[in-house]
């Protein structure tokens, strides 16, 4: 009779976990939090950004498809472009 | 516009098999002929996802790597051949449900089009993880069809217990520590070079026998209706589960993702073989309490836990631990921002923008509910269910009935811990999902763990054996 329950009562807590689990993607598939809509979501904009280019028309910044953004000059060329300091954030160090 | 029109289509069609499968698993009513029909389905609906994807996101290019992605249609087609030449009278349910998830892994893994270097060489990944699915069809199946594993079972279950298989773990798991293999992640867990993870294994094979062993060894103690007795042998069996499994794991290896879904199928197996529910109640908030203390105490696990857990919105663009250069909340948000508006059908195989740091492995189920949404998880699900649903319509008493029922829980809360961790139910710890996620050992261990619950299931009659 115990292990009867128990197998029951174990058989309810995976149950329970797959709802949860479940529950918790629809929570995040029709969410509307505004976190989703930041620019670090790559899935939010889906339209190319125009190419960052010097004054001989060099690119320093463009996109390439299936690749994202690419940088040619790489972090020395932060200070022209702006860069994303992991410890001061987006807003970068003021 | 066409090419969109063909991710629908195709994806489409990838679900409808897949679910046709899963709904004929579930009934339980297996025949012959139709479990022949099943093999050829699953590799047709392989065969779609694979051809989708390839129109999709590769556009028709690499022609090669796609022919070589058609060959494990072709093994599936093998495998029901060998069924026949074997005459093989065992379950086909949990083979079908290990086929299915692999298929769905090596498709995932096509889709997500990531590369990795091994031993110098540039693989594919889905080469990889096709590589290692068809090593351990071929490596379980063979065993299993032709009754050798049976008698591999029978040999184990006589002439060894539950000390020599504690003895053996703990080797195993000090292993990559005299190995000279460096820390990946801060977690010594490989041998070989970065290859073979001893801790899967143990997982999914050794730590379950030793279970089955000790309970089965102990089962009169275990039944008795004294408490105290009770709780004398499961604290015996709790010191020595510490000192063989948990300690080489958490303290040499540093490897707490394993350790915990270890500790959890133990919680459940204890459930299960006392049938006192209270066991289980105390040993979650003792385990709760244990990831508290750890986290609080532990600045790398406070990391995970806390700025990857509970505020890990704060933690998207900020490092928790200074000089890191980690920002631990940026791996969920990506996962949940790549679940954000999949709904019911997901993106479409081929469609669907990753980013997401380790999608390969850890947060493989993210990369599977944004392109098949919540019918792919939903199956996902069912499937490793399976075996435990299995495993509980005969008597877990006996040795060869504890075996399996740890080994379907063992699978089970790994999953379900994946993908959980995935969706920012409970804090991610490395743990993978199981057939889908890349990792050779895995993959190969995995299927031992479904090769020998079908072994013990066809075995079930022998109740007086061992």
């Amino acid at each position: 009779m115990f292990r009867l329950n128990a197998k029951i009562f174990i058989s309810g807590v995976f149950i329970l976990w797959g709802v949860l689990i479940m529950g918790r993607f629809l929570l995040y598939s029709v969410h509307d939090k505004e976190i989703f809509f930041s620019a670090k979501n790559s899935r939010t904009y889906s339209s190319e950004r125009s190419p960052i280019l010097d004054a001989f028309g060099e690119p320093l910044a463009y996109d390439k498809p299936g690749q994202g953004r690419i940088y040619p000059l790489g972090p020395s060329g932060a200070h022209v472009i702006g860069f994303v300091d992991h410890h001061a954030g987006p807003e970068g160090l003021r | 516009m066409f090419v969109f029109d063909i991710v629908k289509i195709g994806t489409a069609i990838f679900l409808s098999l897949i679910s046709g499968i899963v709904v004929y698993l579930y009934r339980g009513n297996e025949k012959p002929l139709a479990n022949i029909r099943c093999y050829r389905i699953i590799g047709a609906a392989y065969a779609v996802g694979i051809t989708t994807i390839f129109i999709s996101k590769y556009n028709g290019h690499n022609v090669p790597l796609f022919l070589v992605m058609l060959s494990f249609a072709l093994l599936l087609q093998y495998v029901e051949f060998l069924s026949v030449k074997f005459n093989y009278q065992g379950r086909h349910s949990l083979l079908l449900a290990a086929l299915v998830l692999s298929a769905l892994g090596i498709v995932i893994q096509y889709h997500i089009g990531q590369n990795l270097t091994k031993f110098g060489v540039k693989f594919p990944v889905a080469i990889v993880q096709l590589t290692f699915s068809s090593l351990g069809v071929l490596l379980v199946l063979l065993p299993l069809f032709s009754g050798r594993l049976e008698k591999v079972v029978n040999f184990v279950a006589d002439k060894t217990g539950p000390l020599f298989w504690c003895a053996c773990s703990f080797i195993l798991l000090a292993l990559p520590s005299f190995s000279g293999s460096a820390a990946i992640a801060g977690t010594r867990s490989w041998v070989i070079g970065g290859s073979g993870q001893p801790s899967e294994f143990v997982l999914k094979v050794t730590f379950p026998l030793f279970l089955a062993m000790f309970f089965y060894a102990k089962s009169d103690v275990l039944n008795s209706p004294d408490a105290l007795v009770n709780f004398k042998i499961t604290a015996w069996l709790a010191g020595l589960a510490f000192l063989f499994f948990f300690f080489p794991l958490v303290f040499i290896q540093r490897e707490n993702g394993t350790a915990l879904v270890m500790a959890l199928t133990f919680l459940v197996m204890i459930t299960l073989v006392s049938g006192r529910i209270y066991y289980f109640i105390l040993g979650a908030l003792l385990i709760a309490l244990s990831m508290t203390v750890a986290a609080l105490t532990v600045q790398k696990l406070g990391e995970r836990f806390i700025g990857g857990f509970i505020y890990w919105d704060s933690f998207i663009n900020k490092s928790y631990l200074d000089g890191s250069g980690h920002t631990p909340g940026f791996q969920l948000f990506k996962s949940l921002a790549a679940v954000n508006g999949s709904n019911v059908w997901g993106v479409g195989l081929g469609n669907g923008e990753l980013g997401i740091p380790v999608v390969i492995s850890d947060f493989v189920g993210a990369a599977l509910a944004e392109t098949l949404g919540l019918t792919g998880l939903v199956i996902v699900l069912l499937l490793l269910y399976l075996p435990l649903k299995e495993a509980f319509r005969y008597s877990i008493s006996g040795f060869k009935g504890l075996f399996r029922t740890g080994l379907s829980v063992t699978l089970l809360i790994q999953g379900l811990y994946n993908l959980s961790g995935t969706l920012g139910l409970l804090p991610m710890t490395g743990i993978p999902l199981p057939f889908i996620s890349y990792g050779g050992s895995g993959l190969l261990t995995s299927y031992m763990a479904i090769g020998l619950i079908v072994t013990l299931i066809s075995a079930r009659k022998e109740a007086n054996h061992v």
